[in-house]
């Protein structure tokens, strides 16, 4: 099980979202018609034509000094993904991981499933479908380039070396140094996804201040997966900083 | 067959110097030539300097001809000795070249010898340091500019203060003013009572026509905003995300509003000044509702010398739509 992974170490993100357009680039998808919603954040969230979005917030440091928290949104490509074994349930092949990088891969067959069910069981709310036609999309590793010896879009588009991508094992060894070396400018550093995920991130500080993707949403399709989700619970709920997360699966 | 050297086709010259006119060598931009040689390409190298001043001669590679410092040849005395022995850029010795004599450490900005020879005679070889201007001399007053050579602090020609608190001369004597209409000016003015300043974002370039149009960029910075403190938001009644319209003596825009921690007001000469900032890309035709150019607020002065436009600091108003 190594295949590949991303790290993200956010600690060097100046986020200039250049991943994010050059995701938009490889893959042709359309730009979506956007406002200013008091943010430089744009779009405002993931959708069926954006696989990627760098998201900001800020706060005020100790020091009086403004802080900015830059987090490069996409799928985690879970080692063992709640997506794909809600798909399983209705349609076969929905959902793929490849063999050689473990990419999850969404194929067209998943028009046929119910696209709220698979968007309920992510726990970081990544897959979305297009109304029209049924299909889902999400961040696909850009496995083609993969596969033909490329980094994925993203990761070589990004100047300052936050966005990383090779073997497992690899990245690993990688998050592992950054945040040793992350502690001494960030005593609250933190990685997640390392048992889990495919993606890496590197935290300067609680996960909470950089985004609340801990928004498992209880439905009773999910209670008979609660073993499943409770393993990347488990991950979630360190990155979360919740006490308990028992009541958010249940 | 070049100044002595011999080369065969294919050769990388080791410096601009060796590029000929008659068609036997080729280059592009002149300062470039030698960036890559035949040992490769030299802006990869990666050697860091273990003792001396930092030059790191051997990290990466700058032009011309990899020289780190313009103009070195002036931190010598007219015998070639470091004025700064500790500090030393290059230094002549008369023992190099087998005898010859040669600079040593950085690349010579042309490489005569020193003023003087050992004996203190003058020697007639050599060339003053400041090459490229017209006496060899460096220059403190640039003959024919405006504006003088030394620091001195002026306020913008708009500003919250009635004073200089650094001399009895507020603004710049010698600032462009253009004297049309357009060109009112304000100081002190309880209509317009807060600073501002323009800036760019890193997904759009200049007044942003061409950036603007280029979708998957316009999707990431839609439109314009204005950012300012909590406290300017709360005294003004403004929520973020909210569109206000900022005006100044010279027009008015309409803006989103970013209330951000990244803004906090400042305390000048006892009183509280609040500042606000906006990008100044958009504007004309595209997009419609992208917002106009937040150059209409600026005013029309610069630095005297080159004219760059004073679009960091004047004086403005926010309200709500």
């Amino acid at each position: 099980m190594n295949g590949k992974a991303f790290f993200i170490d956010t600690t060097v993100c100046i986020g200039c979202r250049g991943c994010q357009v050059a995701c938009k680039q490889w893959n042709q998808l359309p730009a979506e018609k956007t406002y200013n919603w008091g943010s430089y954040q744009n779009p405002k969230d993931l959708s069926f034509n954006t696989y990627k979005v760098v998201r900001f917030t800020e706060e005020l440091g100790e020091d009086g000094k403004p802080v900015w928290f830059f987090f490069p949104d996409q799928c985690r490509h879970c080692l063992e993904p709640p997506c794909k074994e809600a798909a399983e349930d209705m349609v076969k092949d929905g959902i793929i991981i490849d063999k050689t990088t473990g990419a999850v891969l969404y194929t067209d067959k998943l028009k046929e499933a119910d696209a709220k069910e698979i968007i309920e069981a992510c726990p970081f709310n990544i897959p979305r479908v297009d109304e029209k036609t049924g299909f889902m999309a999400k961040c696909t590793m850009c496995v083609e380039r993969v596969h033909n010896g490329l980094l994925p879009a993203c990761v070589k588009t990004c100047p300052t070396g936050a966005m990383n991508f090779g073997d497992r094992d690899k990245m690993v060894t990688l998050a592992k140094k950054r945040l040793n070396e992350a502690k001494a400018k960030y005593p609250n550093a933190t990685l997640t996804g390392l048992e889990d995920l495919r993606v890496f991130y590197l935290l300067k500080d609680k996960p909470e201040k950089y985004y609340k993707f801990a928004n498992l949403r209880p439905s009773p399709h999910l209670m008979d997966r609660k073993l499943a989700l409770k393993r990347i619970g488990r991950e979630l709920w360190k990155m979360s900083g919740l006490k308990r997360l028992d009541g958010i699966i249940s | 067959m070049v100044k002595g050297k011999s080369f065969k086709k294919g050769d990388l010259v080791p410096s601009f110097a060796y590029l000929q006119d008659d068609g036997s060598t080729s280059s592009g931009n002149w300062l470039y030539c030698n960036s890559y040689t035949n040992k490769g390409n030299m802006a990869a190298r990666r050697k860091r300097e273990k003792e001396g001043i930092g030059l790191n001669s051997e990290w990466a590679w700058c032009w011309p001809v990899n020289r780190r410092i313009l103009y070195n040849r002036a931190s010598v005395d007219k015998y070639g000795k470091p004025w700064n022995p500790e500090r030393a850029v290059i230094r002549w010795d008369p023992n190099a070249k087998g005898g010859k004599g040669g600079w040593i450490g950085d690349v010579p900005d042309g490489g005569w010898p020193p003023m003087l020879k050992a004996d203190g005679s003058l020697n007639p070889k050599t060339k003053y340091p400041f090459i490229m201007k017209p006496q060899g001399h460096a220059h403190i007053f640039g003959p024919g500019r405006a504006d003088g050579p030394f620091p001195e602090h002026y306020e913008p020609i708009e500003g919250p203060v009635d004073k200089n608190p650094l001399s009895s001369q507020i603004t710049n004597p010698t600032a462009p003013l253009y004297h049309t209409d357009l060109d009112v000016y304000c100081r002190c003015d309880p209509k317009y009572p807060i600073v501002a300043t323009t800036y760019r974002v890193s997904e759009h370039w200049q007044t942003g026509i061409l950036t603007r149009w280029l979708p998957w960029l316009l999707e990431v910075q839609p439109q314009l905003f204005v950012e300012m403190s909590k406290e300017l938001a709360a005294i003004k009644g403004i929520r973020n995300g909210e569109r206000v319209i900022v005006e100044s003596p010279r027009g008015q825009v309409e803006a989103v509003a970013i209330v951000t921690n990244r803004f906090r007001p400042f305390k000048v000469l006892g009183k509280v000044i609040h500042q606000v900032g906006l990008p100044w890309h958009y504007g004309w035709i595209h997009p419609k509702d992208g917002g106009d150019s937040a150059n209409l607020l600026t005013p029309s002065t610069g630095d005297p010398n080159t004219r760059i436009p004073e679009t960091k600091a004047f004086m403005v108003n926010v309200r709500k739509k």
